[in-house]
């Protein structure tokens, strides 16, 4: 991995389109402004694990409980 | 083209049509080795379809149009998501949210926040994680319109 030092007001640039500033430092939090093209998806990465968490969750949904609800509903 | 499902519990075996079967060339988070995938829709069932893994019957992923769970629901493509999609501009897509089903169905949550989009024309399929920050992960669906009776049984 890159390690690199910068201060508030410094940035750094990915590539030919993509601009990484740090705006400020406040107690333990870095505030970072991203200048990139809109083709570029940016996401926090703990958003990327909770998806997977949440796709589990849902391949391991209760089928037996969704068939019996859903003929309980066609029989109504 | 026969599928094998989990879909209720127990296997069985449907034959589905050709316009069914998708592709998801990124596969889904947490089940990127999987790309063929079957959408199993019937009519008594409506408004839930499943999202089928070709080569594994218990991958299995029950959906939900998700303008039923938000009416407001209008989540935005990024230009590299529509040409993943191989759409055309201004060309159609679906939207499905994937469900999580617990026992009690009056605690069922569908995911705003990372929904499926399909381009039926090309049959291909991505799941879409939005910046958005008004959708939620677990958006409870008895909230909208899909009701659920005392007893947690569903009725649309």
């Amino acid at each position: 991995m890159l390690v690199l030092s910068r201060r508030a007001g410094q940035a750094i640039q990915i590539g030919q389109d993509i601009e990484v500033i740090v705006l400020g430092v406040e107690g333990g939090q870095i505030r970072l402004g991203v200048r990139a093209p809109r083709a570029v998806t940016i996401l926090r990465s703990e958003l990327i694990s909770q998806v997977k968490d949440q796709n589990i969750l849902a391949t391991n949904s209760d089928g037996g409980a969704l068939l019996r609800h859903l003929h309980a509903a066609v029989r109504e | 083209m026969r599928v094998d499902t989990t879909r209720f519990g127990q296997l069985e075996t449907l034959e589905l049509p050709d316009h069914a079967i998708l592709t998801l060339p990124r596969g889904l988070y947490g089940f990127e080795a999987h790309r063929d995938f079957a959408i199993i829709e019937e009519a008594r069932y409506l408004p839930f379809r499943w999202l089928q893994a070709l080569d594994d019957p218990c991958l299995r992923f029950v959906l939900l149009p998700p303008a039923l769970v938000d009416p407001r629901y209008a989540p935005e493509l990024s230009p590299s998501d529509r040409a993943l999609l191989e759409l055309a501009p201004d060309e159609r897509y679906d939207l499905y949210a994937i469900v999580v089903v617990p026992p009690d169905l009056r605690a069922m949550t569908a995911n705003l926040k990372a929904p499926l989009v399909v381009n039926p024309r090309r049959r291909l399929a991505l799941q879409v994680i939005l910046s958005d920050e008004r959708y939620s992960l677990r958006h409870p669906v008895a909230a909208g319109t899909v009701q659920f009776a005392g007893d947690g049984r569903a009725a649309c």
